[in-house]
């Protein structure tokens, strides 16, 4: 199943809560520099997939290998650290600090130590390159202020840009256009194609909107119940009668 | 820079010039005062040194702590033990390492339990408290030890090689280590591990998903924090020459929290500006309100928590916001009255 250039693979990877078998023995690849986009009605278990992979739960059975290495029992920072970003579904900006300082907290945590943290007075050489991500997310301009001024869709294109400032090596989205319109939404498609381009991130996103998604990803998982329904192209998924069934037959 | 330049600076902040104000006051306190009198501002500058210590854990880390006092008393009686009891030790030794290294190790004991078991929120406040309960209480029962209710006395004023510092000079080291512990902490909260430590506040889960070792950061800051309560304890057993339970306990835990909140917390300087005033105001106004003192400081204390969250740094700032001192104040009217449209008196 896995080949040279998996980065993230889980092996029977379940999660329980009491009773209920949110993710259940789930095998699953991403590819380095793919975009995959993790589907299914609400309630299939996506939103606890990622979190298992970020770390925020623990794993009830089944591992998680990140570029060979076994991370299953390993703490969210240190996740973070190698590589694994989470953008939060519910937006999760530090409201009471500027735009500019959100990108320098992102900037910082996953690639300085404590000591390099105490000595960091000046953060001008970050400034080049936050500026490039403010313009692609059409923030820069409003970079001194608080990030709780923002719009809801600003705030969850800042916290995108955010988590890719880190450099991250997989990308987690959860969500990216939990709540906004289709302008809004289609700016935010706009906004994941421009970072691909620019910076050939792997990307794992969750949604439950069809039509955006297909926009972002031709690599789709369903996941229903918390087992893998189906996976493929998006011509393949649509075309899946178990897919129909559960999922897009109701629409 | 140049000193016309740094006078320039100078007269363009105003947060700088109230610094350096109340500095250049500090400074001449020994000046105007009786030697008593400086002996009771020697300890008002210990506990504003408590009040910074507890400011980094609070203010910035948002980690409210009931319990400092237990390391500032645990620094104090053992400089007390110390100097009363173990003579062949440097005094600058006992105060300066000793003292800050015991209640550094007591704090990393406390915050490495804290924190590994995740501790946080209102749980925290309640089992610091604890902690400063339990260590008055350690203090009340050993009496042959510790002394008892009535403390340990007779402690010697500071020597630095056989020379007794007197009160006066005693004042100045007191200010001295204030004001190095105060650019410490400002170095700090001014780094990106300040930055990281206001994340911890805000949004802990979200800041370690970045990457930051959140736990490592607070057990840093506590243990730090602790450090410096244990010097200011140390200090204040060699200044008072008298130290008491009291001194560990929550009482003054929860004193030195609402003097930081009517001062401005997470500033650094609202912690020592109300450390000071309210300390100050409490010897003075209680001998013209005997009895209605503590109301009276309750009512202030209300006051601020319902009409001014930022404390009196924040409304020094809105007021020479509203002076126009200063560049960047001035252009931050300017910005804001265009935002409103010319309608800005409805916040007035």
């Amino acid at each position: 199943m896995s080949s040279a250039d998996t980065i993230l693979e889980t092996q029977g990877l379940t999660k329980e809560f009491g009773n209920l078998v949110a993710v259940d023995d789930v095998d699953f690849t991403i590819e380095r520099g793919s975009t995959v986009g993790l589907i299914g009605p609400n309630g299939a278990g996506k939103t606890t997939f990622q979190s298992l992979l970020s770390g925020e739960h623990a794993a009830t059975e089944g591992s998680i290998l990140f570029e060979g290495d076994e991370i299953t029992g390993t703490d969210p920072y240190r996740r973070a650290r190698m590589g694994i970003i989470k953008k939060f579904q519910v937006t999760r900006v530090y409201g009471s600090e500027s735009i500019l300082e959100n990108m320098r907290m992102a900037m910082h945590g996953r690639l300085s130590s404590t000591a390099e943290l105490l000595r960091s007075h000046d953060d001008s050489a970050l400034d080049d390159r936050i500026h490039e991500l403010l313009d692609v997310a059409n923030l820069r301009h409003k970079k001194h202020e608080n990030a709780e001024n923002l719009s809801h869709g600003e705030q969850q294109w800042l916290e995108i840009v955010m988590a890719v400032s880190t450099d991250p090596k997989l990308l987690l989205l959860d969500e990216p256009t939990s709540g906004m319109g289709p302008q809004e939404t289609n700016e935010t498609v706009d906004l994941l194609r421009t970072i691909k381009e620019e910076t050939e991130t792997t990307m794992l996103v969750v949604e439950h909107d069809m039509d955006f998604i297909q926009k972002v990803s031709n690599n789709l998982t369903v996941l229903h119940h918390g087992e893998i329904l189906a996976q493929g192209t998006v011509e393949d998924i649509q075309n899946n009668d178990k897919v129909q069934e559960v999922y897009l037959g109701r629409e | 820079m140049s000193a016309a330049a740094k006078l320039a600076r100078v007269r363009k902040s105003p947060r700088l010039a109230g610094k350096l104000a109340g500095l250049a006051v500090l400074l001449v306190v020994p000046l105007i005062l009786s030697s008593s009198d400086v002996a009771t501002w020697s300890v008002y500058l210990t506990f504003a040194i408590l009040a910074l210590a507890i400011d980094l854990v609070w203010g910035y880390t948002g980690l409210l702590t009931l319990g400092h006092a237990a390391f500032f008393g645990a620094g104090a009686y053992l400089a007390a033990k110390m100097l009363i009891e173990v003579p062949a030790v440097p005094d600058p030794v006992v105060v300066f390492v000793l003292a800050p290294v015991f209640c550094a190790v007591l704090a990393l004991a406390i915050g490495w339990f804290l924190f590994s078991a995740n501790v946080s929120g209102p749980y925290f406040a309640i089992t610091t408290l604890i902690v400063a309960i339990v260590f008055e209480s350690i203090a009340g029962e050993f009496v042959s030890f510790l002394g008892g209710f009535n403390g340990l006395y007779n402690i010697p004023s500071l020597e630095v090689v056989g020379i007794g510092i007197e009160t006066i000079p005693m004042y100045y080291v007191t200010l001295a280590v204030l004001l190095g512990l105060f650019l410490l902490s400002r170095w700090i909260v001014d780094s990106a591990f300040g930055r990281a430590l206001r994340g911890i506040r805000q949004d802990m889960e979200r800041t370690a998903m970045f990457g930051y070792n959140t736990e490592w950061a607070r057990l840093f800051v506590f243990t730090l924090s602790g450090a410096m309560a244990g010097i200011a304890g140390g200090m204040y057993a060699t200044i008072n020459n008298f130290v008491s339970p009291p001194l560990l306990g929550f009482v003054l835990s929860t004193q030195v929290v609402i003097w930081i909140a009517v001062g401005g917390r997470g500033t650094l300087v609202g912690a020592v500006l109300g450390a000071i005033l309210i300390q100050y105001l409490n010897s003075t106004l209680s001998d013209l309100f005997v009895n209605s003192w503590n109301i009276l400081l309750a009512v202030v204390f209300i006051a601020f928590v319902l009409i001014g969250p930022r404390g009196l740094v924040g409304l020094l700032e809105d007021l020479a916001e509203r002076l126009g001192l200063g560049e960047e104040s001035t252009a931050a009217v300017a910005a804001s009255a265009d935002a409103e449209g010319g309608g800005g008196d409805q916040y007035e």
